[in-house]
């Protein structure tokens, strides 16, 4: 029954070919547009590091000054180093890491000549099992190297391949401006997008080249960067770990259970009140903990105007259906004698409606095809245009079955009334006019 | 007129479904052409800067170690002065274009209830002079005011200042802004400044939502910020022929003085303004083809529905419209019953579509901090719609107009 429902779609088609041409395009134009959005609102909300975002949390607390409080602000993006220590000895979480991003001046063995410079990370030892960091060579250093702020660096397998020709690089002298570490572990290729742990060197940074200690880093005065906010004092001397009135430290941790999560929620407050007490905070607590979605969500990672964009183009495609109907409500009325003649036949009216309905899913597989193709094409503009996720726009497998899916669901969507309306003709006075 | 409704009611879903068409269209294509149009406004609008194609602005210097002492830079920008071809030279901490480093605050106005500008500091030396902007009232900064040492910054210190012409009605409604004295946010011991003189245009470094007006909200402060990380250098050509030499000859001066002392393998960027102002504006200008693309294909989609619905409720009617003719009715008086009749129906649906446009706008303002609709949209919108309903429906009803009495005899 079926494979005779496609004959007569099929003849049905190519009989009115401007028509059908016209059907397929405004379906195509709609699902081109929207796919293209929908790609990338996508690849922008996917989640950076799947089965662990629920479990690893972001803490704010509320070192600031009276000026400006009120209640419903938000405590600072960033901890100061101070606080960040202080939550990172508190070993409240199954495991968490102060980090920041910094800059360090290579010196490869070829000679200071050839020195460049490179995006570092400063972090704690946990940087690396919390996010499930995967390793080309050695591993992670341990938390005893932070504390004994141990000359040890982990090297991205591009950096590696860049000074040492192999990616089994661990062992291998590092030399950094004036210092040497040992480099005890080599990265395997790993790009979380977004830039989870650190959105203020951009949503979609490149990840760094260069790991080291956070203590070690800080004794060494290494350049931090990324954005920092300041209330108070700002050190003359490049001292970072002593800018009280600076929040500059990105802290994550990690907790298992819901009841983790409350005490550490309450461990947040508490903390804030004691350091109230001791005359260090003059806010009331205000503390923040969101999980990896929840900070993303919470810092507009997904700009306004895409999501205005994708609004847009799902707007388009309604346009595009509503069109469609009309197109669709002529051409099946125009056939009320053809569908008059298998009615008095004895075909049901279920049996036509059917029959209308496969003809319209033709027509939303071949919108969906030609979709497909505007879609590709509207991926590639959006790559070209100055924006920093323009790189991540990219189709993938979900997206090109979705977009089949949703053009023909798209089209039998718009053929419902048009084929309801088609079925409720009366054989008998039609056949007599004829 | 009778004869035009009623058969719309009869025969409702034709029309319901011209109707529908048309609303959603005049919606979307309001709400496009609006973000369109805001869209625009840093692209069309005058940014101030005289002869952009000879001013030559070095930016990204980062020094190593401390930032330099601003005696230091004061003694750079006098040798790039010296360079031949230079008409004035800059020191910087922020720059038109320049988005590394921004400055934006709330600026008051005086009294009781003062009024409040988000505005763009930039604070340099000869910056008026450099950027080539007009003056229109008041004098230029002093030598004396150029040569004061800030504290810090200097955002949060007294002295003078130059504001745009915009900026100045803001705060000063209906008045002189010359001698008045503007505060620098809402903190009690804010900076405070003395309006001195006041230019036509410069524009703000933010270019998000800014419409007509704000997007013109600047000022400019003298002297040099002290302990500034990322000074910038901007140099202006006497005349656009001596351009590429000045250019040479600031690449060589700086990298002579401040490049021992820079960080290695942060290269500064040397760049005339123009580009700056082109690569600033390439983001909005990709979103002014988007949005102007979505709406043209949307309102071609539209009348392509509008004329195959009629065309085909004209064929249905061929033989109601050979009767017509038969009893009389003139060739024009089919076709101007075919337009009026589509007039009517895409009336209703502009008037449907107009409130949907503004409960659109409405939602949108709630979630995205977008402006109101303006008003002003809808008569220039329904005009637009109506005139392209009428495009569509001239060769259904000029086909119907073609049909001869003759067919009201014949069956169908």
């Amino acid at each position: 029954m079926f494979g005779y429902y496609l004959d007569l779609a099929w003849r049905s088609l190519g009989r009115n070919k401007v028509l059908t041409t016209l059907m397929v395009l405004a379906i195509a134009l709609g699902i081109g547009a929207s796919m293209t959005m929908i790609t990338v609102l996508h690849v922008m909300t996917a989640d950076p590091i799947p089965g662990r975002s629920g479990q690893l949390f972001y803490p704010q607390v509320d070192p600031q000054g009276m000026e400006g409080y009120s209640k419903a602000s938000d405590p600072p993006d960033q901890l100061t180093w101070l606080d960040a220590m202080s939550l990172l000895h508190a070993r409240k979480g199954v495991r968490q890491a102060a980090m920041s991003a910094g800059r360090v001046t290579v010196v490869p063995p070829q000679g200071a000549t050839h020195a460049f410079i490179a995006d570092a990370r400063y972090a704690t030892a946990d940087f690396f099992p919390m996010f499930d960091v995967p390793f080309a060579d050695g591993g992670g250093w341990a938390a005893s190297d932070d504390d004994k702020h141990a000359r040890v660096a982990v090297i991205a397998r591009e950096l590696a391949d860049k000074l040492y020709g192999t990616p089994h690089a661990v062992g291998q002298l590092l030399r950094l401006g004036k210092y040497d570490f040992r480099v005890v572990g080599v990265l395997d290729d790993w790009n979380p997008a977004p830039h989870f742990y650190d959105l203020s060197m951009g949503s979609y940074a490149k990840p760094e080249q260069v790991f080291l200690p956070f203590e070690t880093a800080m004794e060494l005065k290494q350049g931090t960067q990324g954005s920092m906010m300041c209330w108070g004092d700002f050190p003359t001397d490049g001292d970072m770990t002593k800018a009280n009135g600076c929040a500059w430290v990105q802290f994550w941790v990690q907790l298992d259970t819901p009841a983790r999560v409350a005490s550490y929620r309450d461990f947040l407050a508490g903390y804030s009140e004691q350091q109230k007490a001791l005359g260090r905070f003059a806010r009331p607590p205000n503390v923040r903990l969101r999980d990896v979605m929840q900070w993303l969500d919470y810092n507009h990672v997904v700009p306004g105007s895409v999501q205005l964009q994708t609004l847009l183009a799902l707007g388009f495609l309604l346009v595009c259906l509503v069109n469609t109907v009309a197109m669709l409500l002529v051409k099946f009325l125009r056939r009320g004698g053809e569908l008059s003649v298998r009615r008095a036949m004895g075909a049901s009216k279920r049996a036509v409606f059917a029959q209308l309905l496969v003809e319209a899913a033709l027509v939303g597989l071949a919108g969906g095809a030609v979709g497909l193709l505007l879609a590709a094409f509207g991926l590639w503009v959006v790559r070209q245009q100055p924006v920093e996720y323009a790189a991540f726009a990219h189709m993938d497998g979900a997206m090109l079955a979705a977009t089949f899916v949703l053009a023909v669901c798209a089209a039998l969507l718009a053929a419902l009334f048009p084929a309801w309306r088609a079925c409720r003709i009366v054989p008998a006075r039609l056949l007599k006019t004829q | 007129m009778r004869h035009i409704i009623k058969p719309l009611f009869r025969h409702r879903m034709m029309p319901l479904l011209v109707l529908l068409q048309v609303a959603l269209a005049c919606a979307i294509a309001c709400n496009a052409l609006f973000l369109l149009q805001q869209k625009l406004v840093p692209i069309v609008s005058p940014d101030g800067v005289g002869n952009p194609d000879r001013l030559i602005v070095a930016w990204n210097i980062a020094p190593r170690g401390q930032p330099w002492p601003t005696s230091r830079l004061d003694q750079v920008a006098a040798e790039l002065r010296a360079i031949p071809g230079v008409g004035s030279v800059s020191v910087a901490g922020s720059f038109p274009m320049e988005t590394v480093a921004q400055m934006n605050g709330g600026v008051y106005g005086e009294g009781a209830h003062p009024a409040k500008a988000d505005t763009a500091v930039y604070i340099g030396t000869h910056l008026r002079d450099t950027l080539g902007l007009k003056l229109v009232a008041g004098r230029d900064f002093s030598a004396a005011e150029e040569g004061v040492s800030y504290k810090g910054m200097g955002l949060d210190e007294n002295g003078p200042a130059i504001i745009t012409r915009a900026l100045a009605e803001r705060l000063f409604p209906g008045g002189d802004a010359l001698g008045h004295v503007l505060r620098l946010g809402d903190a009690a011991d804010a900076g405070r400044r003395t309006v001195v003189g006041v230019v036509e245009h410069l524009m703000r470094n933010k270019f998000g939502q800014d419409d007509r007006e704000d997007i013109d909200y600047s000022m400019l402060f003298p002297s040099i910020p002290t302990n500034w990380p990322m000074p910038i250098f901007a140099l202006r050509a006497r005349s656009a022929a001596e351009v590429d030499g000045v250019l040479k000859a600031a690449k060589a001066t700086l990298k002579r003085e401040l490049g021992p002392e820079m960080i290695q393998g942060i290269d500064p960027a040397y760049e005339m303004y123009g580009d700056m102002r082109e690569r600033q504006m390439a983001q909005p200008k990709a979103a002014v083809w988007l949005l102007s693309g979505v709406s043209l294909i949307v309102l071609l989609v539209t009348v392509v529905g509008i004329m195959g619905l009629t065309s085909y409720w004209v064929q249905q009617r061929t033989r109601q419209i050979g009767i017509r003719r038969a009893l009389g009715a003139r060739r024009g008086n089919i076709l101007r019953d075919v337009q009026l009749e589509n007039l009517l129906v895409v009336g209703g649906g502009i008037l449907l579509g107009m409130a949907l446009a503004y409960a659109i706008n409405l939602w949108l303002m709630h979630h995205y901090e977008l402006a109101r609709l303006p008003w002003t949209y809808l008569p220039y919108g329904a005009a637009l719609m109506l005139l392209l309903g009428q495009l569509a429906v001239l060769s259904p009803a000029l086909r119907a107009a073609r049909v001869p009495p003759v067919v009201a005899t014949r069956s169908v």
